[in-house]
């Protein structure tokens, strides 16, 4: 087994830490479009080889991300939707859809590949992959903003642990889109 | 929370309390330091370990007004943390350690960190700061994000690769503990590659 990377891209219209201000103005959608053509020439750096997405959103998003990657799969799966209003088994889905996401990536000698779903489902794989337990959803431990990427590791040779969180919340590609309402330049 | 800036941790080179940041490592601290220069911070909470001290001077020569307080709480796993293990003592070359010394010192190192944090916290709420930052290391950084997160305590299993003066974002409050961003390293992009020459870390 080698490395493997997950990239979590936060879809458009996700809630989680939105300030929802735009400097170039214009409508929502075209806002949206915007954003996911901004994340889809940010994962030109990665090789990625499936771009996962759920059923009910975010499917611009991914369709931009796959486009990007011509060799990369599609695959669409209910199990990175957002959580529904009854959606009581949300966190033990979202855990065992990234544990067999890894597993399934060992198994394919996949080395990266993308899941776009909003800032909840995001902030859940995050809290399992680093052995936290379900957070207080009323105020989820990381802010993921829209369009934001996150990235998750696994290395079985390295020596310091085989799991490792890369980053969190990271906007740098949608500069000058207003979107994320943070000071960090 | 800033991890230090970049230091040569090549194989064949000792790990100890004393590495200092290397010349690419001591411009990465400059561009840190600008980064930070317009963010208000208000305070400086520093290890006493040299490549933290010369990454947070970095900050201070551009914030001479910033207050600093240098903390041994926040110090990585060294040698000093050995204190009062019943075993062969080891060498203070973190390379040559065994598993049991690890045991050891990262169980001191965590208990540190947590009272360590505690001040910070205490002197937060008594002084009423705003913006503040905190200059560690990779291992001590992760203990205290699993701090701030709270219970459980950190399994050791998962990291967060900070990078080489990586920024972190907590956002603390009566009600509120959250992260805002986790492992920041934009300012680090024109000397990426010349870090990478040094040789490969889990970051690039």
């Amino acid at each position: 087994m080698s490395m493997r990377t997950v990239y979590l891209l936060c879809q458009e219209g996700s809630q989680i830490g939105y300030s929802h201000q735009s400097d170039e103005g214009g409508s929502a959608a075209e806002l949206g479009r915007l954003v996911s053509k901004r994340v889809a020439e940010r994962t030109l750096a990665w090789p990625l080889e499936l771009v996962l997405v759920g059923e009910r959103a975010g499917h611009e998003m991914a369709a931009a991300v796959a486009k990007a990657h011509p060799e990369a799969k599609l695959q669409t799966s209910a199990a990175w939707d957002v959580a529904g209003p009854n959606d009581a088994g949300f966190w033990e889905r979202v855990c065992a859809a990234l544990d067999g996401l890894l597993q399934e990536m060992d198994a394919q000698g996949a080395g990266h590949v993308a899941v776009v779903c909003d800032g909840r489902t995001i902030n859940a794989m995050v809290c399992h992959f680093m052995g936290r337990p379900e957070p207080d959803w009323g105020c989820p431990p990381f802010l993921v903003a829209p369009g934001s990427t996150s990235a998750l590791r696994t290395n079985p040779e390295s020596h310091w642990g085989s799991r490792w969180v890369r980053w969190v919340n990271d906007v740098r590609h949608l500069k000058g889109l207003g979107l994320t309402g943070d000071e960090r330049g | 929370m800033i991890r230090h800036s970049h230091v040569d941790y090549t194989p064949g080179t000792p790990i100890t309390e004393r590495n200092p940041l290397t010349p690419v490592g001591l411009r990465l601290a400059d561009l840190l330091a600008q980064r930070v220069s317009g963010w208000g911070l208000e305070q400086l909470y520093v290890s006493t370990m040299l490549r933290t001290q010369q990454t947070a001077d970095a900050i201070s020569r551009l914030l001479p007004n910033v207050p600093r307080w240098d903390m041994d709480a926040l110090r990585e796993t060294s040698i000093s943390d050995m204190a009062g293990y019943r075993g062969e003592m080891p060498s203070e070359d973190l390379v040559a350690w065994k598993a049991e010394h690890f045991c050891y010192a990262d169980e001191q190192m965590e208990g540190r960190l947590a009272r360590g944090w505690e001040r910070i916290l205490a002197h937060l709420d008594a002084s009423g700061l705003q913006r503040v930052a905190i200059v560690s290391h990779g291992a001590a950084m992760n203990g205290l994000l699993h701090q701030f997160l709270g219970p459980p305590a950190w399994n050791r299993e998962t990291w967060v690769d900070f990078y080489w003066s990586a920024i972190t974002c907590l956002e603390y409050g009566p009600n509120l503990r959250r992260v805002r961003w986790l492992n920041d390293s934009k300012h680090a992009d024109p000397l990426r590659q010349e870090i990478k020459a040094y040789g490969a870390t889990m970051s690039e």
